[in-house]
């Protein structure tokens, strides 16, 4: 990892605000406790936990949607609990959502993508640009003289990351961005994420409850309850079994299959994690 | 088939909005045996829901006829209400439906509507909960808003449930659903399914939970039915399935990986059960040339 984080999550903890209830701190029991996590420049991490296990509060810390209770975020340096920082902090850290509707504003295709670039009032010329480049990284340029309303829910999703992608991010945080997706689709956004952090060097932080999804990861940390309880390559958290179940964690059927067979003696190694891997070390 | 609850026959129907039509089904003929599992998969804009809004008459057939537990939903006379009161709905993301102050309320809001006496409302609530998992002495009479994401999940299938239907229709049910809370909700669907006997119809993506639940799968592809069989047969057509946009199971996607490579294994094998005996021992797997 590069000497100073782009995202340095510092002893973080939040609890919502009906959380913390009138009676006091004492019987309060925060989203996030004491959360640690340091993202280098150029690293693709997944934020893997069930649902509410504080996973998508914890994205929502590293581009100031949420400030700390106790402890601090900086990003590129910049501490997230001061306002001043907000706009350069959002155009450092861009983010999507499980639903691309809800950040999706013009009635045509290249429109949107060029929307917040408009809005911050950067010469057309460069707006041009930009807008073709991020329309061609997630390969929607055929679509771009549509309605929205016309595309498929991943060629929507795909719009929408163009239209954070324009803002030249650093980091794209996909919260749960595959969720309403059908598992084509499902995969190409994967896929996508993945090229976009090594072809554009961007670091990724995807945040998802499946571990197929993770297996492209540098690194994975698991979430459970506010607090980062696994932590490491997917390989050797998918390995751990008995552990992802306690933490109410599907485990694809292609990776329990092929731990069992290595359980039982066949030759395969904990990399194999998706489905074309296992597949060839079988037949090796 | 014996006793078909769901019959339809040259259903076609064509969406109409101003000069604009749209075929959204085509020529539909099927029939869904009493008290079995089915589900019905294809891409976005397939056609699925609009098939499954047939058999509550939200939608009636452009042309052709659609039977339902013996109602002809086209009959201009057809008593609707006996009709959705017989087959459930459980919409995508249902606990947005919620609204209740309490979940007693909720789950009692349908059984009060069919004008049933207290006692017989009280006793359908309590019964639907317990169905769910959800003990009423526990959850009646909290807010449904302070409970998690499954249980409100579990409690919108309850105010299907008080209902007392004979057909079940499952529109996308664990979407945004945690493994655990995943799993616990199948348990009580097979429970429903087993004890009283209900028809259900799943709407899924997710081919995992299909190849678990359904024991019929029908493939809709712009509005015609393209496919129809057993899990075993509609899974080992990974190919066929690809050029509709859909995906096989991720295990099935494996085994069909493996034969490629040239291993034989048995289109019967389907369960990771079945892929473990078949692999761990590989010198029993024979090569095809």
């Amino acid at each position: 990892m590069n000497r100073v984080p782009l995202i340095d999550i510092q002893h973080v903890t939040y609890a919502y605000p009906g959380q913390r209830g009138k009676h006091g701190a004492a019987q309060v029991v925060a989203t996030l406790q004491d959360v640690s996590l340091a993202v280098g420049e150029g690293e693709y991490l997944a934020v893997l936990g069930h649902n509410g296990s504080g996973k998508s509060t914890l994205a929502r810390h590293c581009n100031a949607l949420l400030i700390p209770d106790r402890g601090r975020v900086l990003v590129a340096g910049m501490d997230t609990r001061v306002q001043a920082n907000w706009r350069a902090i959002r155009d450092t850290v861009g983010m999507i959502f499980q639903n691309p509707d809800n950040q999706i504003i013009a009635t045509v295709v290249e429109d949107d993508v060029a929307w917040s670039l408009a809005v911050r009032g950067l010469p057309a010329a460069q707006i041009r640009q930009r807008v073709a480049a991020a329309m061609a990284a997630v390969g929607i340029t055929d679509l771009r003289h549509l309605a929205p309303h016309q595309l498929s829910g991943g060629q929507r999703q795909r719009l929408a990351i163009a239209g954070v992608l324009a803002l030249r991010p650093r980091c794209i945080i996909a919260d749960e961005a595959t969720a309403q997706l059908d598992p084509l689709s499902r995969r190409e956004i994967v896929a996508l994420l993945h090229r976009l952090n090594q072809e554009y060097g961007l670091t990724i932080i995807q945040v998802t409850h499946l571990l197929e999804e993770a297996a492209l990861a540098q690194r994975v940390v698991v979430l459970a309850q506010g607090q980062i309880v696994m932590a490491g390559t997917p390989a050797s958290i998918f390995a751990d079994r008995d552990q992802l179940r306690r933490l109410k964690l599907a485990i694809p059927e292609p990776i329990e299959l092929a731990a069992r067979l290595r359980e039982a003696g066949l030759p395969l190694t904990p990399e194999a994690l998706t489905v074309e891997a296992i597949a060839r070390e079988i037949v090796r | 088939m014996t006793d078909p609850i769901i019959i339809t026959r040259n259903l076609s129907h064509i969406y109409q909005s101003g000069g604009f039509q749209k075929a959204a089904l085509v020529n539909i003929n099927l029939e869904v045996a009493r008290g079995s599992c089915v589900a019905i998969i294809g891409v976005t804009g397939s056609g699925k829901t609009t098939l499954a809004q047939h058999f509550n008459g939200l939608l009636r057939p452009t042309a052709g006829t659609v039977i339902v537990d013996g109602i002809n939903t086209s009959d201009k006379g057809t008593d609707l209400q006996t009709l959705r009161q017989r087959v459930g709905m459980l919409f995508q993301s249902p606990e947005t439906q919620l609204f209740a102050r309490t979940v007693f309320a909720d789950v009692a809001f349908g059984p009060r509507r069919m004008r049933l006496e207290r006692r017989a409302v009280r006793e359908r609530v309590i019964a639907a909960l317990e169905m769910v998992g959800l003990p009423h002495q526990e959850y009646a009479w909290r807010s449904p808003f302070t409970l998690s994401g499954g249980q409100m999940r579990r409690v919108a299938l309850a105010c299907v449930l008080a209902m007392q239907p004979t057909i079940l229709v499952l529109d996308e049910p664990t979407t945004g659903l945690d493994a655990e809370a995943r799993e616990e909700f199948y348990a009580y669907l097979r429970r429903i399914q087993q004890e009283q006997g209900v028809t259900v119809v799943l709407i899924s993506h997710d081919m995992a939970e299909v190849a678990t639940l359904a024991g019929w799968i029908y493939v809709l592809h712009e509005g015609h039915l393209v496919m129809q069989g057993t899990p075993h047969t509609i899974f080992s057509q990974g190919d066929q399935l690809r050029q509709w946009g859909l995906a096989e199971p991720p295990l099935s996607e494996l085994l069909t990986l493996l034969r490629r490579h040239g291993l034989a294994i048995s289109p019967e094998v389907l369960t990771l059960e079945e892929a473990f005996a078949v692999l761990r021992d590989g010198s029993k797997v024979p090569w095809v040339p």
